[in-house]
C-alpha cells in the first residue's frame, strides 16, 4: 500500500526532472523544481504516515518547506538579474561558461 | 488503499504533466498552485494536517506570488521559445519509466521491515519545539540566508562611468528645455 | 558551548546590515573578530577529546524547554577548524578586496551566515538536520557566486543552484527511505540499526542516492559540472571558501558521516569512493591543463584534489584515513591561498588570464612569493604540507595492494607539480611585460592574508608529527573505531 504512494513520487520526481531537463525558459526550470520538492513532501508525509508518527513527519516537512521558499526566492533573483543583463530568459545565453 | 487518495495522486501527476507542457508561464504558474491545492487536500486525508496547511499557504500562495511577480516582471522582450520535441518524446519515456519503477519500488518498499508506531502522548507544538527544536534554528538561518541573498542580488548597482555620464547629459537637456 | 559556534555567526550576520550605518568598516571588523572569535573556540577543543570519543552538547543543561544536541568528535573538530582558519583569512582578505563590490555589510552577513551554516552541519547529530544545516550554506553560496551582478556570476550561480537543488531533493527521498525503515533520524542510532539488521535493497538504493546527491556536493567526477564554472566567477575570497571549505563540508564531510557512522563503509561503497576518487584524480587534472584562466585552472584542480581525499577515505584503512583527513585539511589551506593570490593577482594587474600575464613577481614580490608556496604546496614538494598528505595516501594505497591506483596517484601528482611550475614560470617569473610595468603590490590586509596562509602550509608541512598527532589523528581515530563494528556481512540484492 505504500509503495503506490512512493510510486507516485517517483513519477513526481521523474516530471519535475524532465522539465528541468528540456525547457528553455529560466523559470520552467524553477517549476520543474519546484514539482521536484513535492515528491519530496509527498515521500516525507507518506514515510510518517506508514509509521504512524504523522507529528514527526510533519514538522520535517514544515521545515523543508521553509528551507525550499528561501531557496526559490533567490533564484528568482537570479533570473531577475539574468534579465537585466540581457533581456532574455532563454538558458541557450547561458553558454559563455563551458563545463 | 483509500480510492479518493489514489484519484488524488492520478490528478496531481496528471496536472504535472500539464504544467510541464504548458506554453504559457502564467498559466502554468497556476497550474503549479493548483497541484499543491491537491497536494494539501491529500495531505489533509494523510493525518497531516498541519503539513497541508502550510503547504496551501505558504507554497500554493507565497511561491506562486513570488512566480507570477517574476513573471510578470520579466515579459518583455522575452523570445525564449520552447522546443517541440520534449513533448513528443515524453509519453515514451513516462511509460519506460514508470514500468521500470513499479517493479523496483514494489520490490523494496514491500521487503522493508516497517515497525509501526504511534504518536505517543506528545502534541504537535512539543514535536516542532520540542524535539526539532534544532531545525527551529536552521530555519532562523535559512531565512536569514535568502533575505540577506535577495537583498546582495537586487541591490543598486554603481552607474558605469558612462551611464553616470549619459545621465547627467539627461538631466541638462531636460534643464534646457525649461 | 558549541551552540556558540552557531549561534553567534548566526546573531552577528542578522545584525549587520542594521549596524552597517554606524561605520564603514564595521562589518568587516566584526565578521574578522566572528570568524577569530570561531577560531579561538575550535582550537580549545584540541585534546580534550579523550582518543576519539565525541563531546555532547545538550541543552539540558541550559534548562530550557527546547532539545538541542549537538556533537563534537575528532572528524568534526578538525573541520570546525578548517572553517575557522580559512574564514579568518579570507574576511581578512575581503576588507579590501570587496571594496569596490559594494554593499559590505550584506557580503559580510551572507559570509557569516554561510561559516554558521558549516559549523551547525558539523557539530549535528541529526541526519535531517546535517540537510537543513547544508541548505542553509548553500542559499548564502548561491548568493555569493552571483554577487558581483555580472552575467557570468548569475550564469555560473543559476547553475550551481540547479544541480545543487536537484541532488538535495535525491537527498531527501532517501532520508524519508531511511525514517520510513528504521523510524529515527540521529546518526548514532541509525548506524546500530542499519548496521545490525537492516540490509535490505531500499537501503542500498539510498547509500547510491547519498552517494550521488554529496558527490555533487564534493564535485566529485561525473556529478562536477557546476565547479568549474561557478568557481572561476565567484569573487576571489568566496572562491577561496567554496573550493577551500563549502565542498569539504557539505560535500566530503556528509558522505563521510553517512558512509562511515551509519552504513559502516561495506566494501561495494569502498570500492566505488575509490573508482569515483581516481576518475576525479585523473579528469581534474587532464582538464586542468589547458586552461587558459587561473582561476578555473585552479577550480579544475580542486577536483583533482578532492580525488584524492576521497580516495583515500574510500581505502578505509588507517593510514588511508589519516591521509584523506590531512589532505583535505592542507588543500582546504593551500588551495584557499592560491585562490587569494589569483585575486590578488587580478586585482592588481586586471586580468586572469595566464597568457596575459608575465613577470609579475618582478613588480607584486608578495604575491609571487605566496603563488610560489602554494604551487609548491598543491604539488607534493617537500618540506611543504601537501607533499606528506600525498605520500600518506600513496603509502596507504601501497599498503593495502592497490598498486594500480598508487602508480595512478603518483603519475597525476608529477603532472600537477608539472603544469603548476609551467604556470609559475610563465606568468610569475622572469621579465615583467611592458604592458603591466605599472602594477603595484596588492594592500595590506590582502598581503596579510595571503602572506599567513603561506606561512601556516610551510609551518603545517616542517611540524606535521605535530599537526598529525593533534589534530588529524582523533578524526582517524573517531573513523576508525565508527567503521570497526562490522558484524555481519553486507549483501545487497
Amino acid at each position: 500500500m505504500v509503495a503506490i504512494y512512493f510510486i507516485f513520487v517517483g513519477f513526481l520526481f521523474f516530471i519535475g526532472l524532465y522539465c528541468l531537463l528540456t525547457s528553455r525558459n529560466m523559470i520552467r526550470l524553477l517549476i520543474g523544481l519546484e514539482i521536484m520538492a513535492k515528491s519530496a513532501v509527498l515521500a516525507l508525509i507518506t514515510a510518517g504516515y506508514a509509521r504512524g508518527e504523522t507529528y514527526f513527519s510533519q514538522s520535517l516537512v514544515i521545515t523543508f518547506i521553509v528551507v525550499e521558499v528561501s531557496l526559490v526566492a533567490v533564484a528568482l533573483a537570479l533570473v531577475i538579474n539574468a534579465y537585466r543583463n540581457t533581456e532574455s530568459l532563454d538558458i541557450r545565453n547561458l553558454s559563455k561558461l563551458k563545463g | 488503499m483509500d480510492s479518493i487518495n489514489l484519484l488524488l495522486l492520478i490528478l496531481l501527476t496528471g496536472f504535472a504533466c500539464i504544467t510541464v507542457f504548458m506554453k504559457d508561464l502564467i498559466r502554468a504558474a497556476l497550474c503549479l498552485a493548483f497541484m499543491s491545492a491537491l497536494l494539501a487536500v491529500l495531505l489533509y486525508r494523510m493525518s497531516s494536517p498541519y503539513a497541508a496547511v502550510f503547504e496551501l499557504s505558504v507554497v500554493a500562495g507565497l511561491i506562486t506570488v513570488l512566480f507570477v511577480s517574476t513573471i510578470a516582471l520579466t515579459k518583455e522582450g522575452e523570445t525564449a521559445k520552447e522546443a517541440r520535441w520534449p513533448i513528443y518524446v515524453f509519453p515514451l519515456l513516462l511509460v519506460l519509466f514508470g514500468l521500470l519503477e513499479i517493479l523496483v519500488m514494489k520490490n523494496l518498499v514491500s521487503s522493508a521491515p516497517i515497525t509501526v508506531s504511534s504518536n505517543g502522548t506528545v502534541s504537535f507544538g512539543t514535536t516542532l519545539w520540542g524535539i526539532r527544536s534544532i531545525d527551529m534554528l536552521g530555519q532562523i538561518a535559512v531565512i536569514f540566508g535568502g533575505v540577506f541573498g535577495v537583498l546582495a542580488l537586487l541591490r543598486e548597482r554603481p552607474l558605469s562611468l558612462r551611464q553616470q555620464m549619459d545621465a547627467e547629459r539627461a538631466k541638462e537637456e531636460g534643464e534646457a528645455l525649461w | 558551548m558549541l551552540l556558540l559556534l552557531i549561534v553567534i555567526p548566526l546573531a552577528v550576520a542578522a545584525l549587520l546590515p542594521l549596524l552597517q550605518r554606524i561605520g564603514k568598516r564595521l562589518p568587516d571588523l566584526l565578521a574578522t573578530l566572528t570568524t577569530g572569535g570561531t577560531l579561538i573556540l575550535s582550537l580549545s577543543y584540541v585534546g580534550r577529546m579523550a582518543s576519539g570519543s565525541p563531546l555532547h552538547w545538550d541543552s539540558a543543561t541550559l534548562g530550557i524547554p527546547l532539545h538541542l544536541s549537538l556533537m563534537v568528535d575528532g572528524f568534526s573538530l578538525l573541520l570546525l577548524i578548517t572553517i575557522s582558519l580559512i574564514s579568518l583569512f579570507v574576511s581578512i582578505f575581503s576588507i579590501r578586496y570587496m571594496d569596490h563590490y559594494g554593499d559590505k555589510g550584506v557580503y559580510c552577513a551572507l559570509f557569516l551566515l554561510m561559516v554558521s551554516g558549516m559549523n551547525g552541519l558539523v557539530l549535528t547529530t541529526d541526519l535531517f538536520n546535517m540537510y537543513v544545516f547544508l541548505e542553509v550554506a548553500a542559499v548564502s553560496s548561491y548568493a555569493l557566486v552571483a554577487f558581483s551582478q555580472k552575467q557570468d556570476g548569475i550564469e555560473a550561480a543559476f547553475k550551481y543552484l540547479m544541480l545543487s537543488a536537484v541532488a538535495t531533493t535525491g537527498i531527501l527521498i532517501a532520508i524519508s527511505f531511511i525514517y520510513l525503515t528504521t523510524g529515527t533520524l540521529a546518526i548514532a542510532g541509525l548506524g546500530q540499526m542499519v548496521r545490525s539488521s537492516m540490509q535490505t535493497g531500499l537501503i542500498s538504493l539510498c547509500l547510491a542516492i547519498f552517494l550521488m546527491g554529496f558527490g555533487l556536493k564534493a564535485a566529485i567526477v561525473p556529478f562536477h559540472a557546476w565547479l568549474p564554472d561557478a568557481h572561476p566567477s565567484a569573487p576571489a575570497p568566496i572562491s577561496a571558501m567554496l573550493s577551500g571549505v563549502l565542498i569539504k563540508v557539505s560535500g566530503i564531510y556528509a558522505l563521510v558521516r553517512v558512509v562511515y557512522d551509519i552504513f559502516g563503509l561495506p566494501p561495494a561503497i569502498s570500492q566505488a569512493m575509490i573508482l569515483l576518487g581516481v576518475l576525479s584524480m585523473v579528469a581534474g587534472a587532464l582538464l586542468a591543463l589547458g586552461q587558459n584562466d587561473f582561476k578555473r585552472m585552479l577550480a579544475y584542480s580542486s577536483i583533482s584534489q578532492i580525488g584524492y581525499i576521497v580516495v583515500g577515505l574510500g581505502l578505509g584503512t588507517p593510514l588511508g584515513i589519516m591521509g584523506g583527513l590531512f589532505h583535505l585539511f592542507n588543500h582546504a589551506i593551500f588551495k584557499g591561498l592560491l585562490f587569494l593570490d589569483a585575486g590578488a593577482t587580478e586585482y592588481a594587474t586586471g586580468t586572469r588570464e595566464l597568457d596575459k600575464l608575465g613577470g609579475v613577481s618582478e613588480r607584486l614580490p608578495i604575491t609571487g612569493f605566496t603563488t610560489t608556496m602554494g604551487t609548491f604546496a598543491i604539488a607534493g614538494v617537500p618540506p611543504f604540507n601537501g607533499f606528506w598528505s600525498k605520500l600518506f595516501i600513496i603509502l596507504a594505497l601501497v599498503e593495502a595492494g592497490r598498486y594500480g591506483v598508487a602508480a595512478i596517484a603518483v603519475a597525476t601528482s608529477i603532472l600537477t607539480l608539472w603544469y603548476f611550475l609551467l604556470i609559475q614560470r610563465r606568468a610569475f617569473f622572469g621579465k615583467i611585460i611592458w604592458r603591466l610595468e605599472r602594477i603595484r603590490e596588492v594592500p595590506f590586509p590582502m598581503a596579510f592574508a595571503t602572506v599567513s596562509l603561506a606561512l601556516i602550509c610551510l609551518a603545517v608541512g616542517l611540524l606535521f608529527p605535530w599537526v598529525t598527532r593533534e589534530i588529524i589523528q582523533p578524526g582517524v581515530a573517531s573513523l576508525s573505531q565508527a567503521i570497526d563494528i562490522k558484524s555481519v556481512a553486507w549483501v545487497a540484492p
